[in-house]
């Protein structure tokens, strides 16, 4: 349990490493607020008609796509200023994580084309990658431990 | 790869975060070295090659397989 705990929390980074990753969550966070903004101004846009509705779509698209390259960006910068060991956790994580969205989303798709499941909705592959992602993290920690 | 790391700490009186701090890698990165269950990069053996003043080949040892 303890090392399952401290594999979660990932303590004992050097002080750089917690700093950049500090800084990933923030642009993490402003990337999920300006998704939220993005989907609300639209919304709000369309059921009120606005005139200009395709000048604010598209320049609030562009704005969550700017702010996602950044926060790409930030991230790879992260993860080559990483600590090795934990750069390798994160590494084998996002292998694992590419994987199953490969595989997984392949069959569902095929699946879903059969009418064995139900529509595949964007969120999911979303929730999929995270959760793996989570999951790599923690079993890479555990196992270096 | 078999190590001395844990020995070679042990007579400076080090602790593994003392050495972490020493080599700006974390702990965890010093105990899974220590354990061999990570090897370091060959930047990160050359800086412990340096700090406990020995070549590299006096701190890591090739664990060969044999048939």
């Amino acid at each position: 349990m303890k090392k399952t705990l401290d594999a979660i929390f990932n303590m004992g980074l050097p002080a750089r490493d917690i700093k950049n990753a500090n800084y990933v969550n923030l642009w993490i966070f402003i990337w999920v607020v300006s998704m939220l903004g993005s989907i609300g101004l639209i919304e709000i846009g369309r059921e009120a008609q606005w005139s200009y509705f395709s000048a604010l779509a598209l320049s609030t698209i562009a704005l969550h796509t700017l702010i996602g390259v950044i926060m790409v960006f930030v991230y790879k910068r992260f993860l080559s200023a990483l600590d090795e060991m934990e750069r390798s956790v994160q590494l084998n994580a996002l292998a694992a994580t590419v994987g199953v969205v490969f595989v997984g989303f392949s069959s569902y798709s095929i699946l879903e084309k059969a009418a064995f499941l139900p529509y595949l909705k964007f969120e999911y592959i979303l929730m999929a990658m995270s959760l793996t992602y989570s999951l790599g993290l923690i079993i890479g920690r555990v196992r270096l431990q | 790869m078999k190590n001395r790391i844990k020995v070679l700490r042990a007579e400076k009186n080090w602790t593994q975060a003392d050495l972490a701090s020493e080599l700006e890698v974390s702990r965890q990165t010093i105990n899974a070295i220590e354990k061999g269950k990570f090897d370091p990069s060959l930047p990160l053996a050359f800086k412990l090659a340096r700090l406990f003043q020995l070549a590299i080949e006096d701190i890591f040892e090739e664990e060969l397989v044999t048939d």
